[in-house]
């Protein structure tokens, strides 16, 4: 896959897989193009070349409304939510699209899940940072999705509420065996932590790929992440 | 206001909040069913004008205040409305003999003219939505505009239809209650008509903006990136809410033409479009009640201060209007929900975040749960948020 901004290469040749009941971490210096790239994931951005595919189906042409409804769910860097909506209402409206239309969990227990039971009439502009992530967390697993895309969920998180994002998304995974989950990330324990496999990214093209440990030893990330150029 | 009730449980708390409410509707229809009987001729077209530009009022700020789309041409599907069912009316006037009973020209000669209004005037806003909403937030300010200039141009150019800036001089409508005829002068039984078929829309609006299509709506308004996130096709979004504004629009000028014996092609002028947006503004944008109470408001505002000082009026009037707006961004609804607020507080002091929440549930919606946040601050700060958020939406 590949994409370019007037001629910058932002995605250049990336390649990767995610699988089902996967987690996966993303990371990179800053300007790797890992926002680049959950964006053409996602459905925001169209790639130049390459395909994208959902579970078996070419989805490299559908708008992002379509992805979501097809199973694709995502969070943002800079929490996307409509000000004036309170928080259960950002739930209701995630439960009147997508793939389970109607069947999906209640949204008292989600918003309990995530701790956000207590400001459920709370209009989504009143929030606190970490309460907005929280939200856009919820927001996503509302959606019931096959694939979770997480854009930083833990930057401007405090160490208490990171803890709780680690505790949630350990307990999506003992109870969805089958969610696949790709993981932008710049905090290495939040990164160590969760990821089965990490794929690190460099100027647009995948530096090195690998369980945790290995990637944690391997020489060309260190010198990346030092600042030197490999 | 259940201003005293105890905290009701989160599952019980949409009933008990709406009994007042319908309470609250029904005295207002009442009110309106049954006083302009007592009225003259004159009082009660003043009303019946109210009704209609407040129906168009309420069609524009579903486009508006609900989706966020600044729509300068709804004044072309009111011209629709309004002339579909002057021709329709014209037609039938001149091929009914003069023994025909009125039992079944009423029913004809009243009905057909008003499907033929809404229908041309519907059908048109729903063709053009698709097309409109593609030019993104600020060109549809802009493509709306040409398509009132559009509309305009046409119908000053065909003089032999539209009858030019003369207009059309229709007959009056075919309705009589009693012995009592519709008359050019007075509308009589037409004002029940009117009363009867704004307050079903209105109350067909009111349940189309509070159930999924309102928060599908509104959620569009304010963040288009988390509603495609959510499986939401912004573009058909918008879409319906055009299409739906443009029928409340076409019925809004049907009932004009109906009701007022003439219509000239003034009705498709883009500054037609902006009254709505001023009488919108005025009473609270994003609201049900706003529209409605801005427009009637203005109307009897206009009309008492035309008698008042006759060359200046509209000096007083636009400045009535900037005070309200600059002191309440909110709107009038803003202004009556905020003393309501504040005598509860006074009377109550210890209850005022639950009155404050249940009177606002009760009365407005939308922007009305955005002001829930800037009341929480209290006072003149929090008017001044609300006001800040409402200049970044704009």
């Amino acid at each position: 896959m590949r994409k370019a901004f007037d001629g910058l290469r932002a995605v250049d040749n990336v390649d990767f897989e995610l699988r089902a009941g996967e987690v996966v971490a993303l990371i990179g210096p800053n300007g790797a193009g890992k926002t680049t790239l959950l964006n053409v994931l996602s459905g925001q951005l169209r790639p130049d070349a390459g395909r994208v595919v959902l579970a078996g189906r070419d989805v490299t042409r559908w708008p992002p409304h379509a992805r979501a409804r097809a199973g694709l769910a995502r969070t943002f860097q800079i929490p996307q939510l409509a000000p004036s909506l309170t928080v259960r209402e950002h739930v209701e409206a995630a439960r009147l699209r997508g793939r389970l239309r109607g069947r999906r969990p209640e949204p008292e227990g989600l918003l309990h899940a995530v701790g956000l039971g207590d400001k459920r009439d709370v209009p989504a502009g009143a929030l606190a940072h970490g309460d907005r992530r929280l939200l856009e967390l919820a927001l996503a697993l509302a959606l019931e999705p096959k694939a979770l895309l997480l854009d930083e969920p833990a930057a401007g998180l405090s160490p208490a509420e990171v803890e709780r994002f680690l505790q949630l998304v350990r307990g999506l995974r003992a109870e969805r065996d089958d969610l696949a989950i790709l993981l932008v990330e710049h905090d290495m324990d939040v990164v160590f932590e969760l990821a089965e496999r990490v794929v690190v990214l460099h100027r647009g093209r995948v530096l090195a790929e690998g369980p945790p440990p290995a990637i944690r030893e391997h020489p060309d990330v260190q010198a990346v992440y030092l600042g030197a150029r490999p | 206001m259940p201003v005293s009730k105890p905290t009701p449980a989160p599952a019980l708390r949409p009933r008990s909040r709406a009994r007042p409410e319908l309470l609250g509707v029904l005295l207002v229809v009442g009110l309106l069913a049954l006083v302009p009987w007592a009225l003259g001729p004159f009082e009660r077209g003043l009303l019946l004008r109210m009704l209609i530009w407040g129906l168009f009022a309420l069609s524009f700020d579903v486009v508006f205040g609900y989706a966020g789309l600044l729509s300068l041409g709804h004044s072309v599907y009111f011209g629709l409305g309004a002339y579909g069912a002057a021709w329709t009316l014209l037609a039938l006037h001149s091929s009914a003999s003069p023994g025909a009973g009125l039992g079944t020209g009423m029913a004809l000669g009243v009905v057909l003219p008003l499907l033929a209004g809404l229908g041309l005037g519907g059908l048109i806003a729903i063709g053009l939505a698709p097309l409109l909403v593609r030019t993104g937030r600020h060109g549809f300010i802009i493509a709306t505009a040409v398509t009132a200039l559009i509309a305009f141009t046409l119908a000053q150019s065909r003089r032999d239809l539209t009858g030019g800036d003369d207009g059309l001089t229709l007959p009056p409508l075919p309705l009589a209650l009693g012995g009592w005829r519709v008359g050019c002068a007075d509308p009589g039984p037409a004002y029940g008509l009117v009363l009867l078929l704004v307050a079903m829309t209105v109350a067909l609006y009111g349940a189309i903006v509070r159930g999924p299509v309102g928060l599908a709506l509104r959620l569009v308004r304010e963040n288009e990136r988390r509603a495609e996130a959510l499986g939401f096709d912004v573009l058909r979004v918008k879409a319906l809410a055009f299409a739906l504004g443009g029928a409340g629009a076409a019925l809004a000028g049907a009932l004009y033409a109906l009701t007022s014996c003439h219509v000239s092609t003034r009705v498709f002028h883009w500054l037609v479009s902006a009254d709505a947006l001023i009488w919108t503004l005025f009473g609270g944008a994003g609201t049900l009640v706003g529209p409605l109470l801005g427009t009637a408001v203005f109307l009897a505002l206009r009309e008492g201060l035309s008698g008042l000082w006759p060359p200046g009026y509209p000096i007083l009037v636009g400045l009535a209007l900037l005070l309200t707006v600059r002191a309440f961004p909110e709107g009038l609804l803003g202004l009556v929900l905020g003393l309501a607020r504040g005598a509860a507080r006074w009377a109550w002091p210890g209850r005022t975040g639950r009155t404050a929440r249940e009177a606002r549930n009760g009365m407005s919606d939308g922007d009305g749960t955005g002001e829930k946040r800037a009341a929480g601050r209290g006072g003149a700060q929090g008017v001044r948020r609300a006001a800040g958020r409402r200049q970044r939406r704009f």
